[in-house]
Parts: structure tokens; C-alpha cells; sequence
């Protein structure tokens, strides 16, 4: 257990932003697509290590993410929504029916989050400080600690105009030591997980790293995401590949 | 190891340092885990670098060690006391020296004999985490003359510039210990609060401070959980 500075009320507010996972977004989404599958992109030189079953995803632990130390994956009904981040899907299966669901797509979510963030002892002195990416990553942690939530509902931001649209939903996904403290190496929460994309398109951030662009396409019309995600999930089933043209 | 971990540096500095980038951090840190799920007893080799000293603070860049201590703990060890004490003394960031305390609470397992504690906190000298135990004498100047001689450090004597100072240190390390605010972290917080020394009465002024911006109902359960009386009278 992890001690807050924050009162009763914004400790209830955050606790009103955590749903289980009957009745939350996360249930839609995964209603949409009738499956609990869920992508990550990797660069091309692991599409031969999760060719083959029994692989696990690599929980990130870089400071540069959004919610800190967790495992960044999308609901397969965005199938390519963050096939800027690597040409190689990897699906897997997840199992949310326990999970505590922090919906950060809300402004009453953020809202809750930020006046939590004003709170802490140290909030000043880690906001002014240099490496602010670590302290930021502490600080995502903490909150995920603290509120011992298990996926952490987000927009994406970074984005491509025909692959990520500012209103898909990412996950950033808790892996818990016994001590309650967040693990760091393979994911448990991602079974199963194999090749089953291949996207015929490379990107090139922009010059503010927020929009990435195609150095290929677009050469073809983008097939609905309701009917990729149908067409990954059966190839999943039966070990194919799904190829996404540019 | 020590050899090891100078090969590795650049590895891990690709692996930890922002400035690459997540796709660059990300993709040698799963090299990484797909190599230590080959040799599982590389981890534990990793995992215990016990005989890393002060003088091996070069080794690792910042974003280094603060990869490798997230990475310890998460294996629940932590490097050595010298070591942790010199990447706390020298780096000069705060960034760090929280993660330092957040390493040492976090691996500490003080929960078996906790529940003596919950009454009486354990005294300073007699705390059960080495590390934390060091450093709170330190910054309490209980520690011996020949101690403090030993690490090359001038004998302080108890006039009041040096208990400002030292009340400073003890602060500082109070702070990092409500944020971290793990139940190890709460139990140290608790000792150094309640250790009767020149400063006692100044450090708990600046702590009652920090807490008189906090609403009444949050401030009484923190005086409460530090075992200290809310003289603000909610």
C-alpha cells in the first residue's frame, strides 16, 4: 500500500474513474470485435522470434511512454493503429475479466489525474527537474500503484492520418510483482502471442515527433478496421499472416 | 561483473537513455529479456551485483543506474549500500536519489517484524534496512566520531549551524521518503521522526509545514500515520 497525499474527495473521484471491466469502454471494445485479442508493432527483426508460439511481450520500461512501466498494446479493433511503431503485428490473448480499468479517454479521468500529480510532496521539484522523463515514468507509476490499476485506457499521441486517429484506443497494461510493485521484463497478461501482421509500410516522424509519414503509400483504399480486425483474428486462429498493403 | 556490466554499458544506455528514443529503448530492452529468458541464470548474476563499490559509479550513466535499479528491484535486490550511498551522495539528482529510496523500501521485506513497529517505531540506530539506518544517522549526526573519520568526513560538532544543516539532510530524505510512501518507506519516516535529537523539534516544524497545506481530514491521517500530534488542533 502506497500513502497519498491526496484527500477523501479526489481520492473518491480517481476511484469513480476505475471501473471493473464489466460495463467499461474496454467491454465495448472488446464487444465490437467479439474477441479479447490485441496488437503490438515490433521492427522486422523480431518477426521470426514471435513466429513461432510461446513468446511473451517485453513490458516497456523506457521513460519516454505515456503511462509509465507497463505493456503497450491496441484492441484488435484498431488493428493498425500503432503499425507506426513497427511492420510485424504480434497478437495475443488477454484475459481483462479482473481488471481495474482507468479510462484516461475522459477529460474527468486526465482531470483526476493532474490534480492527483499537484499533490504530490514532490511535485514541484520533479516537474522542474532534468530527467524529467524518469520522474515523469515515477510518477505514472506511483499513480498506478497507488490506485493499483491494471490498464490504463488512452488516445494515442502520436499519430498517421490513414493508420492512427486521434479518437483510437490505446492500452498501457500492468504486470504485478508480489509485492505489488510493477514488473519489468516479459508480460504474463499476453498469452499466445504470435506474428499474424505484416505492414507493407515504413514511417518517418515529422520534425515534432508527434505525426509519423509514410515513406511508402497510401497506394491502396483502407479497408475498414472492422473488417481487418475480423480478417486478423481469423488468421490468428489458424497461424496465418495478414498483409496490410501501403 | 563488474567487467560485465562496463561491456554492457552501451547496451543498457541504448536500452534506458530517452534521448534514443522508445523505439530504440524498446527494442534492445526485449534483446535483452529475449537473452535472459535463454540463460536464466544470467539473471540472477545481474540481478546480484553485490560486490559493485562506490568506485564503480562510473560504469553507468545516469539513465544507466536508473535502469538497473528499477531493474534489481523488480527482481527484488538492490546493489550494495557503498554503491547506493556514493550514486546518492554524488549525483546530485533528486531524479535518482528517489529512486535510490524507492530501491532500498521497495526490496526492504521489513513486513515480517512490522507488526512490534506498529506502536513504536524502531529506533535509528537499531533500523532494520542498513542503507536507510546509515543515512538517517548521518543526517541526524548520531554517528560516532570514528565513523564519520572513517569516510573522510570532518567530526561535526552539535552547534546550531550544523543542526540547520543537519536538519536540511534529514528533510531532504523525509521528502524522498513521503513520496516513495511504501510502508517501508513510512516506517523509516516514522523512526527519524520520532528520534530525540538536537533537531527533533525544527524537523518536525518543517514537516508540519509541508502538511498545513493539506485539508484537515488528510492532514490529521498523516499525523496519525507518522505518530505525530496535529498541534494545528483538528
Amino acid at each position: 500500500m502506497i500513502a497519498s497525499p491526496s484527500n477523501s474527495r479526489l481520492r473518491q473521484e480517481i476511484q469513480s474513474c476505475i471501473q471493473p471491466f464489466r460495463g467499461s469502454l474496454l467491454e465495448q471494445l472488446v464487444k465490437s470485435s467479439n474477441c479479447t485479442l490485441a496488437v503490438k508493432y515490433v521492427a522486422t527483426q523480431w518477426a521470426k522470434h514471435y513466429g513461432t508460439a510461446g513468446h511473451l511481450l517485453k513490458i516497456s520500461t523506457s521513460p519516454g511512454y505515456t503511462w509509465g512501466t507497463a505493456t503497450y498494446v491496441v484492441p484488435i479493433c484498431f488493428p493498425i493503429s500503432s503499425a507506426i511503431y513497427g511492420r510485424i503485428g504480434v497478437v495475443g490473448e488477454y484475459d481483462p475479466s479482473s481488471w481495474r480499468i482507468f479510462d484516461a479517454t475522459t477529460s474527468r479521468a486526465k482531470n483526476a489525474y493532474l490534480t492527483w500529480l499537484q499533490t504530490q510532496f514532490l511535485y514541484m521539484q520533479l516537474t522542474l527537474t532534468m530527467h524529467s522523463n524518469w520522474a515523469n515514468q515515477f510518477l505514472r507509476n506511483q499513480f498506478r500503484k497507488t490506485f493499483k490499476i491494471d490498464c490504463v485506457l488512452f488516445n494515442p499521441d502520436q499519430f498517421n492520418h490513414s493508420y492512427t486517429a486521434h479518437s483510437d484506443i490505446w492500452m498501457a497494461v500492468s504486470d504485478w510483482l508480489p509485492n505489488e510493485d510493477l514488473d519489468t521484463g516479459l508480460s504474463q497478461k499476453f498469452k499466445n502471442c504470435r506474428f499474424t501482421i505484416i505492414i507493407e509500410e515504413e514511417f518517418d516522424p515529422d520534425q515534432f515527433n508527434i505525426s509519423l509519414r509514410e515513406r511508402i503509400g497510401p497506394l491502396s483504399l483502407r479497408q475498414p478496421n472492422v473488417t481487418m480486425a475480423s480478417a486478423i483474428a481469423t488468421a490468428y486462429q489458424s497461424s496465418g499472416i495478414v498483409r496490410i498493403e501501403a | 561483473m563488474k567487467g560485465f556490466l562496463g561491456l554492457a554499458s552501451d547496451f543498457i544506455e541504448k536500452m534506458a537513455n530517452p534521448a534514443y528514443g522508445t523505439q530504440v529503448n524498446e527494442s534492445y530492452g526485449l534483446r535483452l529479456a529475449q537473452l535472459l529468458d535463454q540463460d536464466r541464470e544470467a539473471v540472477g548474476e545481474l540481478a546480484h551485483m553485490s560486490e559493485l563499490d562506490a568506485g564503480d559509479l562510473s560504469l553507468l550513466t545516469t539513465d544507466g543506474w536508473l535502469w538497473l535499479l528499477g531493474w534489481m528491484k523488480s527482481h527484488g535486490t538492490r546493489p550494495s549500500d557503498d554503491l547506493l550511498h556514493s550514486l546518492f551522495d554524488n549525483s546530485n539528482s533528486l531524479v535518482l536519489r528517489l529512486h535510490v529510496v524507492e530501491a532500498v523500501t521497495t526490496t526492504a521485506d521489513l513486513k515480517r517484524t512490522k507488526e512490534g513497529w506498529r506502536e513504536s517505531p524502531p529506533n535509528v540506530r537499531e533500523f532494520p534496512e542498513s542503507w536507510l539506518r546509515t543515512r538517517m544517522e548521518k543526517s541526524v549526526i548520531i554517528s560516532g566520531p570514528e565513523t564519520r573519520i572513517e569516510r573522510g568526513e570532518a567530526a561535526l560538532q552539535l552547534d546550531p549551524e550544523n543542526v540547520q544543516a543537519a536538519v536540511a539532510e534529514s528533510f531532504e530524505l523525509a521528502m524522498l521518503l513521503l513520496q516513495v510512501g511504501n510502508e517501508s518507506a513510512m516506517l523509516a519516516l516514522r523512526s527519524l521522526l520520532a528520534h530525540p535529537w538536537n533537531g527533533a523539534e525544527l524537523l518536525r516544524a518543517h514537516i508540519a509545514q509541508l502538511f498545513s497545506g493539506l485539508d484537515e481530514e488528510t492532514r490529521r491521517n498523516w499525523y496519525l500515520a507518522l505518530g505525530l500530534e496535529d498541534s494545528d488542533g483538528a
